[in-house]
C-alpha cells in the first residue's frame, strides 16, 4: 500500500557565502520499506533516529532529496496540490503531543469535524451531519457526548489523545500514521489507547504505520516492524522474528535496555546473584 | 538513625477552585543503601512529595496540614530557611527530569559544577579533601579539582576538556550526567531524582541507571527516585512505594510489591504494561479497577 | 450515517462561562485594574451620551455667553466658565467624543493594516517578509507628530486626516508584534496538524493562528489607546486637528493657555481629563496582561 524507496533527505547545512552551504545533515539515508495494506508496520528508533522526519515526508511536509514514496502507486512527490488535497483525506496522522496538537480555542466539535470541513468537496456534508458524524466518532473512541462542546484543556492527557484519534479518522481514511501517540501519557492510559487502536484497526481495517521508541507497545501493536538508526534501517522483518532472533547488534542492545516490570529480569540484580 | 522518615504527611495546595488536598497521610522511612522507587501516575502526588524532602514547595500556595519529614531526625519542616540551604545540595542532592532547564545556558559546565562545589566547600571544606579553615585559595583549587573528578565519575569523557564546554554541546544524556555530578559533589547522604531518565532514550537510560545504581554501591547514599516507569523500579530499586492519589496504596522490598503485589491497582498497573512477551489484546488499562474518587 | 440522534446535544455554555470567571478572578487580583475598567466604561458611557446629559448642551454647539466669562468653579457652573463664557464641564465632557473615537479609529486601523501585512510577513517569510518588514522599518522611523503635521499641510487639518496621519506610523508596530507571534505559533504542532489534514494558508492563518494571538493585540491596543488620546490632544495642543468649534481636549487645553494661571480651571480641566483617560487605558492593559499572559505578572 505504501511504497518508500530507496528515501534519503539531506538538510542543508548554514548558508557560506552566495551559494555554498556548510557541510548538510543526512536525516534519512536510503531508507526503503513496504506498509502492507490492513497490517501493522512498527518503526522503532530512538531520538535523532530520523522517524519523525520519515513521516514528514510521508505527508509531504518536506521535499526528498532523492529516492521516492509511493502510495498505492502513485508517487507522492509528484501528485499536484489538488491530488494531495484529496491524498490528505485517506491519509491522516496521530501525533505525539496530545496537548500540543489540538487548537486550544476550537472547541472539540470544531477540532474533529475540521477535516470534514476541509475535505467536504470529497465528503459532502451539511452541518448537522457533521455534527452527527462526530458524535458517532466520539462515542467510537469512548468519549461521552456532553463533550461535544468543551474545550481541549478540559480533558486528560488520555482523553485528548482519544480527541486527536477521532480527528483523524473523521473523513474515514484507510492509512494511519501514529508518531509516538502513547508516549505522554500514562501506562494505564497507554494501554487503553493501544487496545482502543486494535479495535478500531478491526472495525474499520486501517492500515497503520506505527512509530515508537518504546520496543513493547511496538510489539503490542505491530505486525512488522523496522529498526532505525542515525537515518539507517539496520533491520526489518515479522515482529516474532525482530523480537526473538535479532540480528542487528543495535536491536539487541535495544531489546536489552528495555526496562522489564520484572525485577528477575534487572541486570543489576542478575550481576549480584551471578 | 533512619536516614529519611516521613510520618503521616499531609500536604494542600491553594489555587483558583480554592484549597485542594493533594497528599494524604504519607508514611515512608529510607535508609542509607536502599534506593526507593516512588511510583504513581499523573496527579499522584509522588513529584510533590519529593519536593516536600527538600522543602521546595512555595509556602504561598502550599500548606502542610500534619506530619513531619525528618532528615537524619531532624523535622525539615520546621527547620529554618538558613538551615534549609545547607541542607540542600550538601546533605540531600536533587535531580529533575529535563537536563535541558536546569543548566544556565550562558555559563560553562565548569563554570557551575565549581560554582556548588565552592558553596559546598565554604560550608564544609572536607567535602573538598580540605582541613577545616583551609584558605579560600586552597577552596577554589579543590572545587576545580573535584568538578573534573566528579564529571570524570559520572562517564564523560576527557573531563579536564569538556569542563570548558557549555550545555549545549552536550547531548541529553550527558546533560543529565553532569547534572548528578552535581548533586553528587557535595556527597550528599540522600539524593532525591525525579524522573531522572524519562526525558532519554532507552539506551541511555539504562546508562544512567547503572551510574545512580554503582554510586548508592560506593557511596552508602539513600536514593528516593520518582518515576512513573514500572520497569525503571523494577531494573534498579530495592524498595518501591506505589502511589494514587496522594495515598501510599502499598510499599515494601521490590521483590514482595513488584512479584506478588496486594493491591489490585498495583496488579492493574503490571498488567497494563506492554513489555516484549505481551500479547495481543492482554494489556488491560484501569478499567474501573479503582473507585472514581473526584 | 447509521444512527441519528433525536436531539442533538445544545452548545455548552458552561465551559465559556467558566473560562470567563477564572479570567475575572485573575483579573480582580490587581484592584488598580478594576479601577482602570471602571474609569474607561465611565468614559464611553459619557463619550456615547455626552450631548444628552450635558448641562449647556448650547455652548458645545459654539455658543457663547460673554455675560458670564470666567466664573469659578461652583455650583451653577462645575468646571467654570471659559473667556467666551462656556461651561467648561459641558466642554469637556462632549470632548471625550473626539478624543475616544480618534483613539479607537487609530488603534482599529493600525491593527487592520499591521495584523495583515504582520501576519502575511510571519507566515510566509523568505523575501515577502524582507520587503514587508524593511517598509515597516522605513515608516517606524518617521515621528507621527511631524507626519501629522505634514499631513495636514498637505491635505488641510481634520479628524480625518489625523487620524489617518496617526494611523500611518503606528500600524508598524502592530505589523512587528503580529509577526513574531505568528512565527511564534506557526512551529506549534496544532498547525503542523491542520497541514496534515489538508488546510489551505487562508484557513490556517485565519481559524488557527490568529484565534491564538489575539491576547498579546488585546493587550497592546488597550495600552495604546491610552497613547492615542494622548496623542490626539497633542495634535489638538499645536493646532492640527479637530476644528473649533468642536471641543476637543488638547484645543482646550491649548486655548485656556493665555489665560493661566489667573483662570487654571480652564485648562486644569481639560487636563485631568486627559490625564485620566491615559491612566485608565493603561491601567486596564495591565490587568489584561495578567488575565491574559498570567506568566508575565510580577
Amino acid at each position: 500500500m505504501l511504497q518508500i524507496n530507496n528515501v534519503s533527505k539531506i538538510f542543508l547545512g548554514q548558508r557560506k557565502g552566495l551559494f555554498g552551504h556548510t557541510e548538510g545533515f543526512k536525516a534519512l539515508d536510503d531508507v526503503s520499506l513496504r506498509v502492507a495494506k490492513g497490517k501493522s508496520f512498527g518503526l522503532v528508533g530512538e531520538s535523532g533516529s530520523g522517524k519523525t522526519t520519515l513521516t514528514r515526508c510521508i505527508l509531504r511536509l518536506e521535499t526528498l532529496t532523492s529516492g521516492n514514496i509511493l502510495y498505492e502507486g502513485a508517487d507522492i512527490g509528484k501528485l499536484t496540490p489538488t491530488e494531495m488535497r484529496r491524498l490528505r483525506a485517506r491519509l491522516q496522522i496521530v501525533f505525539q503531543d496530545p496537548y500540543a496538537s489540538l487548537d486550544p480555542r476550537m472547541t472539540i466539535h470544531d477540532i474533529i469535524a475540521e477535516p470534514l470541513v476541509i475535505h467536504r468537496d470529497i465528503v459532502p456534508m451539511t452541518a448537522r451531519q457533521r455534527t452527527e458524524r462526530v458524535l458517532e466518532l466520539l462515542l467510537q473512541v469512548g468519549l461521552r457526548e456532553e463533550h461535544l462542546f468543551r474545550y481541549p484543556h478540559e480533558f486528560s492527557g488520555g482523553q485528548r489523545q482519544r480527541i486527536g484519534i477521532a480527528r483523524a479518522l473523521a473523513a474515514k481514511p484507510e492509512f494511519l500514521i501514529l508518531d509516538e501517540p502513547t508516549s505522554a501519557l500514562d501506562v494505564s492510559v497507554q494501554a487503553d489507547v493501544l487496545n482502543l487502536l486494535h479495535r478500531l484497526q478491526e472495525e474499520l481495517g486501517l492500515t497503520y504505520f506505527f512509530i515508537s521508541h518504546d520496543l513493547g507497545v511496538i510489539r503490542y501493536i505491530c505486525d512488522e516492524v523496522a529498526v532505525i538508526y542515525r537515518g539507517k534501517l539496520v533491520e526489518s522483518g515479522p515482529v516474532e522474528d525482530i523480537f526473538e532472533r535479532p540480528t542487528n547488534e543495535y536491536t539487541r542492545m535495544l531489546l536489552d535496555a528495555m526496562p522489564d516490570p520484572d525485577p528477575d529480569r534487572s541486570p543489576f540484580r542478575q550481576a549480584a546473584s551471578a | 538513625m533512619t536516614l529519611l522518615d516521613i510520618k503521616n504527611l499531609n500536604l494542600s495546595m491553594r489555587s483558583f477552585e480554592g484549597e485542594t488536598q493533594i497528599l494524604h497521610g504519607i508514611d515512608l522511612q529510607v535508609e542509607r543503601g536502599e534506593i526507593w522507587g516512588m511510583v504513581g501516575e499523573t496527579g499522584s502526588g509522588k513529584s510533590l512529595t519529593g519536593l516536600s524532602v527538600s522543602r521546595l514547595i512555595p509556602p504561598a500556595t502550599g500548606r502542610y496540614l500534619a506530619g513531619s519529614i525528618a532528615f537524619e531526625g531532624r523535622d525539615v519542616l520546621k527547620a529554618s530557611e538558613k538551615e534549609m540551604r545547607t541542607l540542600r545540595g550538601r546533605k540531600i542532592g536533587m535531580i529533575f527530569q529535563d537536563p535541558t532547564t536546569n543548566l544556565n545556558p550562558v555559563f560553562r559546565i565548569g563554570t557551575q559544577l565549581v560554582d556548588v562545589a565552592l558553596h559546598a566547600g565554604h560550608a564544609d571544606p572536607t567535602v573538598l579533601g580540605l582541613e577545616p579553615g583551609a584558605s579560600s585559595r586552597d577552596l577554589k583549587k579543590a572545587a576545580k579539582r573535584v568538578s573534573v573528578e566528579m564529571l570524570d565519575k559520572v562517564g564523560i569523557p576527557k573531563a579536564a576538556e569538556r569542563i570548558h564546554d557549555y550545555p549545549h554541546q552536550f547531548s541529553g544524556g550527558m546533560k543529565q550526567r553532569v547534572l548528578i555530578a552535581m548533586a553528587m559533589i557535595g556527597k550528599p547522604d540522600l539524593l532525591i531524582a525525579d524522573e531522572p531518565t524519562t526525558a532519554l532514550d532507552v539506551s541511555v537510560q539504562a546508562q544512567i541507571l547503572k551510574l545512580i545504581h554503582d554510586l548508592v554501591a560506593e557511596r552508602n547514599i539513600g536514593v528516593l527516585m520518582i518515576t512513573h516507569n514500572l520497569g525503571v523500579v523494577a531494573q534498579i530499586c530495592s524498595h518501591v512505594a506505589v502511589m494514587y492519589r496522594g495515598r501510599i496504596l502499598e510499599s515494601g522490598s521490590v521483590m514482595d510489591v513488584l512479584k506478588r503485589p496486594s493491591h489490585v491497582y498495583t496488579q492493574a498497573l503490571l498488567n497494563s504494561i506492554p513489555t516484549a512477551h505481551t500479547k495481543r489484546g492482554e494489556l488491560r488499562g484501569l478499567g474501573g479497577v479503582m473507585p472514581e474518587v473526584q | 450515517m447509521t444512527t441519528t440522534p433525536a436531539t442533538l446535544p445544545k452548545r455548552d455554555q458552561s465551559a465559556r462561562l467558566e473560562n470567563w470567571s477564572r479570567a475575572f478572578y485573575r483579573f480582580r487580583q490587581s484592584w488598580l485594574s478594576v479601577v482602570g475598567l471602571a474609569i474607561v466604561a465611565a468614559l464611553v458611557f459619557i463619550a456615547l451620551f455626552a450631548p444628552f446629559i450635558v448641562p449647556h448642551p448650547e455652548h458645545v454647539a459654539g455658543g457663547t455667553n460673554t455675560a458670564a466669562r470666567f466664573i469659578r468653579p461652583g455650583a451653577e457652573y462645575w468646571f467654570g466658565t471659559n473667556a467666551l463664557g462656556q461651561d467648561v464641564f459641558s466642554l469637556v465632557l462632549v470632548g471625550s467624543q473626539v478624543s475616544l473615537f480618534s483613539g479607537l479609529a487609530v488603534v482599529f486601523i493600525a491593527i487592520l493594516v499591521g495584523g495583515v501585512i504582520g501576519a502575511i510577513a510571519g507566515y510566509f517569510g523568505g523575501w515577502i517578509d524582507e520587503i514587508l518588514m524593511r517598509i515597516t522599518d522605513l515608516l517606524l522611523t518617521i515621528p507621527s507628530l511631524i507626519l501629522a503635521m505634514a499631513v495636514a499641510a498637505a491635505l488641510g487639518t481634520g479628524v480625518t486626516n489625523m487620524i489617518i496621519a496617526i494611523a500611518i506610523t503606528w500600524w508598524p508596530a502592530y505589523a512587528r508584534l503580529v509577526r513574531g507571534e505568528v512565527i511564534g505559533k506557526k512551529e506549534e504542532q496544532f498547525i503542523t496538524a491542520a497541514k496534515a489534514l489538508g488546510a489551505g494558508w487562508p484557513r490556517i492563518l485565519g481559524r488557527h493562528i490568529l484565534p491564538n494571538i489575539m491576547s498579546p493585540i488585546i493587550v497592546k491596543a488597550s495600552l495604546d489607546m491610552g497613547f492615542a488620546v494622548l496623542t490626539v490632544a497633542s495634535l489638538g495642543f499645536v493646532g492640527i486637528g479637530v476644528k473649533a468649534p468642536t471641543p476637543e481636549w488638547g484645543t482646550l487645553l491649548s486655548v485656556a493657555r493665555a489665560d493661566m494661571p489667573d483662570y487654571w480651571w480652564t485648562a486644569v480641566f481639560p487636563g485631568c481629563a486627559i490625564f485620566l483617560a491615559v491612566l485608565a487605558f493603561n491601567l486596564l492593559g495591565d490587568g489584561l496582561r495578567d488575565v491574559m499572559d498570567p506568566k508575565a505578572r510580577r
